[in-house]
């Protein structure tokens, strides 16, 4: 009788595949299949965030446009009605238009300071990292120093020596936020540096450059991604804050933080000044943290082995 | 302090008979939940420890062997289960009535030691503290006693220093003297039985001879059986009576050791030993090598699971899963078909050098 | 492989402690072959500062001296804190030796910076231990493999061709070459690793505890592989691995190693067969085989290694020794031929009969 295998060789073709994990694409919709609150978290960025680009074609009207029938006839803002959705402000202004595109501002200093920061934080963490030595220690110094400034304060006095501009905003925030990312790159690049595939490729011939470039930044991605979701959240509590204040972004264009300081005074007698941009801003942050906390479970998984 | 007395007083309390059944572990099976479905990692074991005897357990990763360990003492991590089967100890079935508290037996009458003592040792706490904890809950000793009795057994174990040793960590001591701690503890309450899950296979070769003599000695002194565990052929051929060899999640073969090594009756168990270089006599230009590799547990097509990469494997064995068959008087079981046929089962004796 | 031993520099009196005088062997048939691996009183210590207190010399590598041969096989042998994997990595240059020479192909490497030392690199590769880390595990196999080939200047589109040809050549399917790691098996992966060492074209490749991690079943096959490729590539290997029966099986000449020192060298037969330095005939003892232990009951070596930070005076190996005297706990014995054919260093261990009157 023949046997089965009769021309067994050492090809390993008879090596069963190591049970293979779903693409990260599917798991992340298997997953959130499975959590609503994720779901939701994310279709509100996503919703956000479209609203942000294609905010000209949501809002109803020029947001800094003053109505000539925007204020009654005392002088109060107008009651959410018919022509004003959410009602105007005590300039007359369209509150629903100044909501959206107080979301784009928001959203774009939010992004754009975080771009920036993680930028900067990914830069400065890996050479410290990589290099080592008195660089290191120069670069985590002065890292820390600025660590070591409350953020909010830390923006508060840039902008009073800089001068209140979206721009501005944008550089003081990233320029707070940075630090966060250095650290947790700086001490991520130091793991990885040991790993074996690195000490790999530097003995294959492989420069610097290219080990850091191909073997270490891919790894670091997962962790930019997931700090940079929160950063955005953190930096438009901090814009809103800014602006709140009066020194964020500058009076004419719309920004939820004036919105909400300019609403506390009126609250008697317009509380929905009050309520709409808190309640945005609310969403907003809520989103972004919960979806960078769906990030952060799908990027770094806990796997279950099936036993050994 | 309430003290929990253990299910079994120990062997100095009661007769070590010979031929006395201590473990008996009756058609068990663990299974896991993966994402292909429930996958089983261990398959239909059985097997039974007498008093005293040294039971070697072989198998690569994937055989099972390890998670058999956990499944006797009832440490299965989740999300793994028991899907079937019983463990009895000392004919008492665990889980029930006097064992259905684990405290009573585990650690007392059935120990375990483990291939990282780092572990199975708690880093954060002094050692004495930890071997007088077994000595105090379980034996129900007083503080001095306790300590008294911990450094007799921390010198029986071979530790140079067994007071200063007490107030040591764990991660002060070497791997060597690691493992011997954890011995002591293990031993500390007398059990009838002792599993040694790869105790020395991250030790260095000539450590490894030091615990092996070790664990030869105080098992011989005590009346204690092991249960040997290990991917390494030569430390179990030379510790153990009885040996069982696991593939796929079941036991392959089993029998004395020099049934075993003299008499391999499983094509896998005959060539494990083949792919092994000897020590002695002439080696070959290559090894022989088993193609493919050890079946990852949870994936099981019909047949036998080594037929994949059996070198005798006929159109039967991808059908029907062989049974555990007696081979000769010697109580030397193999699971293959090749067995019935002899002029078959002569085949694997073309299987490299023997 | 039977040779000559011959002593480079006989009958010197005055050799410090822990100096090692080189000894090279002839290859079967030829005439001192030049080594392709010439090192020379290697010497790798670490200084580790602690907190308030002094500097610590750890003496990882204490004048080491040894040669391979083009297409042969050295085993290195030795337990924790021996120094193996320090000389493999001082090889590749991950760490830098503190003294000695290491002259490959000729060329001293101690001495190179950047370029030539990039040059110098591909010359001798190494496979580690641990198959699931010294991949890449986002990088699939020809990504990987596709690496080295670019070290070696091999045109991106060519790299397809060259990865399949070099998996055949380790016996894996052209298939793999889209697989990444984790679906790959242990063996498999180290196959894929000695690929692509084998990418750069290396002359050495160094196996550090290349099988260790991996199945029993599985070594073989790797080991296989090695062997093979060795023959068809002219390869020449360094060995290291705690396991003596495989050193015995792939290593022409053994070298065995004890807190940071060669104790014993000579060829496979002779280290196993006939083992001189009592280290050697205890780790040899502590083997448990399967067919009953070789050199009788387990020799019971009593205490540990040493710590490499406080290694004892005269011979390191001296407070574990049952044949220690009073000689041994002052002078350091030196590496010298012994009946046998091999060369130990031990002071109980009689000399080659044309030898030198011991220290």
């Amino acid at each position: 009788m023949a046997t089965v295998n009769p021309a067994l060789d050492e090809l390993g073709t008879t090596e069963p595949l190591a049970l293979v994990e779903p693409r990260l694409f599917r798991r992340a919709l298997v997953s959130l299949w499975h959590d609503p609150v994720a779901l939701i978290s994310i279709l509100a960025v996503v919703a956000l965030a479209v609203v942000a680009i294609l905010a000209p074609y949501f809002s109803p009207y020029n947001p800094n446009h003053i109505f000539l029938n925007g204020l009654s006839a005392d002088g109060a803002p107008v009651h959410p009605d018919a022509t004003f959705l959410l009602g105007t402000d005590p300039n007359g202004r369209d509150v629903l238009s100044r909501l959206i595109y107080g979301d784009r501002v928001s959203l774009l200093v939010g992004v754009v300071a975080t771009g920036l920061a993680s930028i900067i934080g990914v830069i400065v963490g890996a050479i410290a990292g990589y290099v080592g030595g008195i660089v290191e220690s120069i670069l985590m110094r002065l890292t820390d120093v600025v660590l070591s400034f409350p953020i909010l304060l830390f923006c508060i006095a840039l902008i009073t020596v800089t001068g209140p501009s979206t721009r501005n905003v944008v550089l003081v925030i990233a320029f707070g936020y940075w630090t966060y990312l250095a650290r947790i790159v700086r001490s991520l690049v130091l793991s990885l540096k040991e790993r074996e595939f690195v000490t790999a490729a530097r003995t294959l011939g492989v420069g610097h450059l290219k080990v850091l470039r191909r073997h270490i930044l891919p790894h670091l991605v997962p962790t930019i991604i997931v700090y940079s979701t929160l950063g955005v959240a953190t930096s438009i509590l901090i814009e809103a804050s800014l602006s709140y204040l009066g020194i964020g972004v500058p009076v004419p264009e719309a920004s939820w933080g004036q919105m909400i300081s300019q609403g506390q005074q009126y609250f008697q007698i317009a509380p929905w000044l009050l309520i709409a941009p808190g309640i945005a801003l609310i969403i907003t942050v809520l989103a972004f943290n919960l979806a960078g906390d769906w990030l952060t479970d799908l990027l770094d998984p806990v796997t279950t082995e099936i036993g050994r | 302090m309430a003290s929990s007395t253990p299910f079994l007083a120990g062997a100095d309390a009661s007769p070590v008979r010979s031929g006395h059944l201590v473990v008996e572990v009756e058609h068990v099976s663990v299974s896991f939940p993966s994402l292909v479905g429930t996958g089983e990692v261990v398959r239909d074991v059985s097997f039974s420890i007498n008093a005293g005897e040294r039971v070697g357990l072989v198998g690569e990763s994937g055989s099972g062997k390890s998670l058999t360990a956990r499944a006797m003492m009832r440490l299965i991590p989740k999300p793994g289960r028991m899907s079937q089967g019983r463990v009895l100890l000392d004919g008492v079935e665990l889980g029930t009535g006097p064992t259905a508290d684990p405290g009573r037996w585990r650690g007392t009458s059935m120990a375990m030691i483990t291939q990282d003592p780092l572990s199975s040792l708690n880093p954060l706490v002094r050692i004495g503290v930890q071997v007088t904890e077994m000595l105090r809950r379980h034996r129900g000793l007083g503080r001095r006693e306790a300590r008294s009795r911990a450094v007799e057994l921390l010198a029986s174990v071979g530790i140079p220093d067994p007071q200063r040793t007490l107030s040591y960590f764990p991660a002060v001591l070497s791997g060597g003297m690691r493992q011997r701690v954890a011995l002591a503890i293990a031993i500390s309450c007398n059990p009838r039985l002792l599993i040694a899950d790869e105790p020395t296979t991250s030790l260095d070769v000539t450590i490894q001879a030091q615990v092996l003599d070790l664990l030869e000695r105080m098992t011989a002194q005590h009346g204690t059986g092991v249960l040997l565990i290990s991917h390494d052929l030569g430390v179990v051929a030379d510790f153990c009576d009885r040996l069982l060899v696991m593939y796929g999640g079941r036991i392959v073969e089993s029998g004395p050791t020099f049934q075993v090594i003299d008499h391999p009756a499983h094509p896998y168990t005959r060539a494990l030993m083949a792919s092994v270089p000897s020590m002695t006599g002439q080696l070959p230009d290559r090894l022989a090598s088993i193609p493919g590799s050890p079946p990852i547990g949870g994936v099981w097509s019909t047949g036998c699971s080594f037929a994949p990469r059996c070198p005798i494997a006929r159109p039967i064995c991808r059908d029907q899963d062989p049974l555990l068959v007696i081979q000769d008087r010697h109580d030397h079981a193999a699971a293959c078909h090749a067995t019935s046929d002899p002029q078959w089962h002569a085949l694997i004796d073309g299987l490299g050098a023997s | 492989m039977s040779s000559e031993p011959t002593v480079t520099a006989p009958g010197t009196p005055a050799t410090p402690p822990g100096h090692v005088t080189a000894v090279k062997q002839a290859g079967a048939g030829s005439d001192l072959p030049t080594p392709i691996v010439d090192v020379r009183d290697l010497e790798v210590h670490f200084r580790s500062r602690r907190a308030l207190r002094a500097v610590q010399t750890v003496k990882a590598v204490d004048g080491v001296s040894f040669t391979i041969a083009a297409g042969e096989t050295l085993g290195l042998a030795g337990e924790s804190g021996s120094g193996k994997s320090t000389i493999a990595r001082t090889l590749v240059r991950i760490n830098r030796p503190t003294a000695g020479s290491v002259t490959v192909a000729g060329q001293d490497t101690t001495r190179m910076q950047r370029d030539e030392l990039r040059r110098y690199r591909r010359r001798m590769q190494m496979v580690y231990q641990d198959p699931y880390d010294s991949l890449d595990p986002r990088m699939t196999v020809l990504e990987a493999i596709g690496e080295g080939l670019s070290v070696r200047g091999v045109a991106r589109a060519s790299h397809r061709r060259e990865t399949e040809r070099l998996l055949d050549r380790v016996k894996l399917p052209a298939s793999l070459v889209s697989r990444y790691p984790h679906q790959l098996s242990g063996g498999q992966r180290q196959r894929v690793s000695i690929a692509r060492a084998l990418a750069v074209s290396p002359e050495v490749i160094i196996c550090d505890e290349a099988v260790a991690a991996l199945d029993v079943s599985i070594r073989a096959q790797v080991l296989n592989v090695l062997k093979d490729i060795q023959d068809d590539l002219k390869l020449s290997y360094l060995f290291i691995s705690h396991d003596l029966s495989t050193l015995r099986f792939i290593a022409n000449r053994v070298a065995i190693m004890y807190a940071g020192r060669l104790v014993e060298y000579g060829t496979s037969g002779q280290v196993f067969g006939d083992p001189r330095h009592p280290y050697t005939k205890a780790l040899i003892a502590a083997v448990p085989t399967i067919g009953g232990r070789v050199g009788g009951p387990r020799i019971g070596l009593s205490g540990e290694p040493p710590d490499p930070a406080k290694l004892p005076p005269g011979c390191a190996f001296h407070p574990r020794c049952p044949l220690v005297q009073d000689i041994c706990r002052s002078d350091c014995p030196v590496l010298r031929p012994k009946q046998g054919g091999q060369a130990a260093a031990c002071h109980m261990a009689p000399d080659a009969p044309a030898g030198e009157v011991p220290v």
